[in-house]
């Protein structure tokens, strides 16, 4: 009698072991449960050779946080990627958001790297979708605002703060008459916004507001234009690198000496085109350095210098931290819950980023806030130093 | 307005009309022996930019590559005139099947670029000329002048063929009338293609020096064949010394009009100059009137 006390108990035993063990099997051979991400940016186009930088950086951080998961309440979890080509063209961006709202169910987060024109266009349309977007690349401060909206973040400075530092620094080197070469997008006015604004209170002269035409390729009229005025400084906002090296190359040709002063769109990779001694000296504000001694930007420039040589373009880290700011507000979550989702990231502070100086805190209007640098050229050490915390 | 400024500003149009020029009259040439627009004629000058780019970087000098890379791409053209332009030319509605063809193959060859080589610009490093020349008060970069004399060159080296050779006797016979050519011992079929592959050679060089003087990428060609366009109708389609004039014309209204009225303003100023020679002379500058005899 005792002993067949002790065989049920020990068969009972058996039978939980072999089936948790069952259990456990089928569950490593079950895929990973997915969070579905829209992803709307340009895939194709001529805005590619300043949106590829972004496109390689998301998929290098999709794999790398697949690879280790997304741990929602002690599941793991993968992204599943939806892609959508909004071409950087205001009227593909509707077509392509309107796409990826019929077609993708559920939709538990979007990633919008898109151009500042298209993210205004389909600004409203997220909106009323309900759904959590992050938007990695417009400084135009019209996608997040007005203050108290409550699904649309964006990880990208606005365009304003930089003005503000760009007119800090020339008023405290006494270059007070200034020449705006921009270009004629809404990116370009957007930039070009920023810094009249913050020039004007500050005693800053504007000589002239140039624009050109996407894709410009003979400045020379224009610097013509520009040595005519003799002003003290000029603030080129260009935004593609074929544009960039050929206004370098044509100052040089002129032999200008007039101070350049730019936003972040000026990069090493522009340096390592045209020359870095074509650069030497030029002053740009910027969230980030490739050659910043943190170990998220080593790890993201090695890797991405190794997978698709080069320096990543400007537009490369900001998206790089989206797979990892939202996984991580998903684990915070604990839950994929749209509401929990936006909570999340909104109360916490996400950190070990590349951009941003490595730490994003949204604010009320979901506009992340964190610190630029004023960087300058240096040709002699071919590297983007750093002259200070300018925010 | 100082002197100095006008002829900084015009010889930047000079060069800019050097390039204008080969690109154009490589259309012209073909427009006016196979009687077709040929849509792909930018994508043809992307390709020859970065077939001149990949020699280049082989260690190919690059005079070298100036002559090398346009003889490869215009034998390389002709089989796409075997291909795909000859055998719509036997169509009644050639004009418009070959306007589409080419149309489409220039999507595919500016897709299939940009797969390839990506979006990004690339360069003639180092530059093959760099610094620049001092022309009085003004200046012209090294490279600048490289341009032109290499279209003048050419141009020179085309007149030399077709008013003093055989084959280029034949070339003009046949652009004048195919049938009485044929009728007179000319293998036109052959001077078509010769027509083909020398025009898309010259799209090719046009690419080249474009692609050295600011950047080679796969989009490089699109913003240029609306002016080659323009260029071809200004000069009179058809009439390679009207592509020559036109160009020039086209070239230093664009960089005068930039420097001296406003830089957003020089493409509307080139579009008010062509309206108003077309009001003049519909024909084009060079071109007869319809129901002349050639």
């Amino acid at each position: 009698m005792r002993y067949a006390w002790v065989r049920t108990i020990a068969s009972l035993a058996l039978l939980t072991a072999l089936e948790a063990a069952a259990l456990a099997a089928a569950a490593a051979q079950e895929p990973a449960p997915k969070i579905s991400v829209v992803i709307v940016t340009p895939l194709s186009g001529t805005v590619m050779p300043i949106m590829e930088a972004s496109k390689h950086s998301l998929q290098m951080a999709l794999e790398e946080v697949n690879a280790r998961g997304v741990v929602v309440r002690g599941q793991k979890h993968v992204f599943e990627a939806h892609w959508f080509d909004d071409e950087c063209n205001p009227r593909v961006g509707v077509s392509a958001v309107r796409a990826a709202l019929a077609k993708v169910r559920p939709i538990h987060v979007i990633w919008a790297p898109m151009c500042s024109s298209v993210a205004v266009a389909v600004r409203d349309i997220l909106l009323e979708s309900g759904h959590v977007v992050l938007n990695s690349t417009s400084g135009t401060p019209r996608f997040v605002g007005p203050r108290g909206n409550p699904y649309l973040f964006k990880t990208k400075e606005d365009a304003d703060w930089r003005g503000h530092n760009e007119v800090r620094y020339l008023k405290s080197r006494g270059l007070t008459r200034v020449v705006l070469l921009a270009q004629n997008t809404d990116w370009g006015a957007d930039i070009t916004r920023g810094f009249l604004r913050a020039a004007e209170p500050e005693g800053l002269t504007v000589l002239r507001h140039l624009k050109f035409d996407k894709g410009t390729q003979e400045f020379t009229p224009y610097l013509i234009q520009i040595r005519g005025l003799a002003p003290d400084a000029i603030y080129v906002a260009s935004q593609a690198i074929d544009e960039q090296v050929a206004f370098l190359r044509q100052y040089r040709q002129l032999a200008l000496k007039i101070p350049l002063i730019g936003p972040p769109t000026w990069t090493p990779e522009v340096a390592e085109k045209a020359g870095w001694e074509l650069m030497d000296g030029m002053v740009t504000t910027s969230a980030w350095v490739p050659t910043e001694d943190r170990p998220a930007v080593r790890r993201y420039v090695d890797k991405y210098r190794a997978r698709f040589g080069g320096i990543p373009g400007f537009n490369g880290p900001p998206a790089y931290d989206l797979p990892f700011i939202t996984a991580r507000a998903f684990e915070l979550a604990g839950s994929l819950d749209r509401e929990a989702f936006r909570k999340a990231l909104r109360e916490h502070m996400f950190t070990g980023l590349v951009y941003s100086r490595g730490t994003v805190k949204f604010d009320e209007s979901g506009q992340a806030q964190f610190e630029l640098f004023l960087t300058r050229f240096d040709a002699a050490r071919r590297d983007v130093v750093i002259i200070n915390p300018a925010r | 307005m100082s002197p100095d400024l006008v002829i900084q500003l015009a010889l930047t149009g000079v060069a800019l009309g050097a390039i204008y020029a080969l690109v154009a009259v490589g259309l012209t040439i073909v427009f006016g022996l196979l009687r077709i627009i040929n849509f792909a004629h930018a994508q043809f000058l992307m390709l020859g930019a970065f077939l001149g780019l990949a020699l280049y970087q082989r260690g190919v000098p690059y005079l070298a590559v100036l002559l090398v890379a346009p003889a490869m791409f215009g034998a390389l053209s002709l089989l796409i005139d075997r291909g795909i332009i000859r055998p719509l030319l036997r169509s009644k509605s050639f004009q418009a099947d070959t306007l589409l063809a080419t149309l489409g193959l220039g999507l595919v060859l500016e897709n299939g670029a940009q797969a390839a080589w990506g979006a990004q610009p690339y360069y003639f490093s180092p530059p093959p000329f760099p610094g620049v020349l001092p022309v009085g008060s003004a200046f012209l970069p090294t490279q600048s002048a490289v341009t032109v004399a290499v279209a003048a060159a050419v141009f020179a080296t085309l007149w030399v063929f077709l008013h003093r050779t055989r084959l280029g006797t034949a070339v003009r016979a046949t652009a004048q009338s195919r049938e009485t050519a044929a009728l007179v011992g000319v293998e036109t079929e052959r001077v078509l293609g010769l027509a083909f592959a020398v025009g898309s050679g010259l799209a090719a060089l046009g690419g080249i020096l474009l692609g050295t003087l600011y950047s080679t990428n796969f989009a490089m060609g699109s913003s240029l064949i609306v002016v080659a366009f323009i260029i071809v109708i200004l000069g009179g389609p058809g009439h390679i010394p009207g592509a020559l004039v036109a160009s020039l014309v086209i070239g230093v209204t664009e960089a005068v009009a930039g420097g001296l009225v406003n830089p957003r303003f020089q493409r509307l100023v080139v579009m008010l100059v062509f309206l108003g020679v077309l009001m003049l002379r519909p024909q084009g500058l060079f071109g007869r009137p319809v129901g002349d005899a050639p």
